[in-house]
C-alpha cells in the first residue's frame, strides 16, 4: 500500500503522534472507500486523497484553530540559511560549511522544525516538499487561492529555515548569532 | 552582487518548484551562469530541500498497515 505509507508521513508531521496519524490515515481511506463512487476516474487519486486526508485533520485534529495571517511569520530574507551560514561563519570555505550543515541536520531537527510551523503553512510545505504537488494541486487539495498558496509556501520555508538555523548553532554545526537575529 | 540578485534569490522556490514561466526560468539561468554567488546559493537551497524530504520520510509500522487493510476489508464486506 504505497500510497497508505506516503499518507503517514505527512499524517505524522500533522498530528505529531503516531497514534493520531494512523487514525487519521485509517480515516481517510475509509471516507475514501465509501465516497469512491465520487471520485472521477481519471483525475488525481492522490491528490484526492490528500484532500480527504487534510480536511478531515482540520476538522477532527486540528488543535492551532488561530486563522493564520500570512504575516505570522515575519518576513525573512530569501535564501534565509544560505545568507546567514555565509554571513556569520567563520570557519573554512563556504561549501565545506554548507556539507557540515546539511548532513549535521538530524532527523529530529528537522521534524521538529516542520511541526512547529503553524497548521495552514506545515499542510502547504509538506504538500510542497514532501509530496511534490504543484502549487495548483495545492490549491486544489486545500482549497485556497493558488497566490495563498505560493505566499505560505515562501513564509512557512524560510520559518524552517530559521528553525534549522537555530537547531545547527545549537548543535555547533555553524557559529553565529540566535533565532534569526543578525549582529549589529 | 548585480541589480538582478535579488530577484533572481527571490525566484529560487518558483524556480526549483518548476512554477515559473519559460521566461522567467530563462532569466534566472542567464542569471546563475553569470553570477557564482547566486547560484551557489540555488545549489545549497537544492541540495537543503533533497535532505529534508529524505529525512522527513516516515515507514507505517507494518502493524498498521495490516490493520488498515483489515478495516477496509471490514468496510468492503458491510457496504
Amino acid at each position: 500500500m504505497p500510497l497508505a505509507s506516503q499518507l503517514y508521513g505527512a499524517a505524522m508531521r500533522l498530528t505529531r503522534n503516531p497514534a493520531d496519524a494512523e487514525d487519521l490515515v485509517q480515516e481517510t481511506f475509509l471516507k475514501a472507500y465509501r465516497a469512491y463512487d465520487s471520485f472521477e476516474a481519471g483525475t488525481n487519486l492522490k491528490a484526492w486523497l490528500y484532500r480527504i486526508l487534510t480536511n478531515t485533520f482540520i476538522n477532527n485534529y486540528r488543535r492551532d484553530t488561530r486563522r493564520p495571517q500570512e504575516t505570522d511569520l515575519g518576513d525573512l530574507e530569501d535564501v534565509y540559511l544560505f545568507r546567514r551560514m555565509n554571513r556569520d561563519t567563520s570557519t573554512g570555505p563556504a561549501s565545506s560549511a554548507e556539507d557540515q550543515l546539511l548532513e549535521g541536520l538530524v532527523e529530529s531537527d528537522i521534524k521538529e522544525a516542520i511541526e512547529a510551523l503553524p497548521d495552514s503553512f506545515r499542510m502547504v510545505v509538506l504538500l510542497a516538499d514532501l509530496e511534490g504537488f504543484s502549487y495548483k494541486e495545492i490549491a486544489e487539495i486545500l482549497d485556497i487561492p493558488i497566490g495563498t498558496v505560493m505566499s505560505r509556501l515562501h513564509r512557512g520555508r524560510k520559518a524552517l529555515q530559521r528553525a534549522l538555523w537555530d537547531f545547527a548553532r545549537q548543535r555547533g554545526l555553524v557559529t553565529g548569532t540566535q533565532d534569526g537575529k543578525a549582529e549589529e | 552582487m548585480s541589480k538582478y540578485c535579488d530577484d533572481a534569490l527571490h525566484d529560487v522556490y518558483g524556480y526549483l518548484d518548476k512554477e515559473l514561466s519559460t521566461f522567467a526560468a530563462w532569466r534566472v539561468r542567464r542569471h546563475l551562469k553569470a553570477c557564482g554567488g547566486c547560484e551557489a546559493a540555488y545549489g545549497f537551497e537544492e541540495r537543503l530541500r533533497v535532505v529534508i524530504r529524505l529525512r522527513l520520510k516516515e515507514e507505517p509500522p507494518p502493524e498498521f498497515l495490516a490493520r488498515l487493510r483489515a478495516a477496509i476489508d471490514h468496510e468492503r464486506d458491510n457496504l
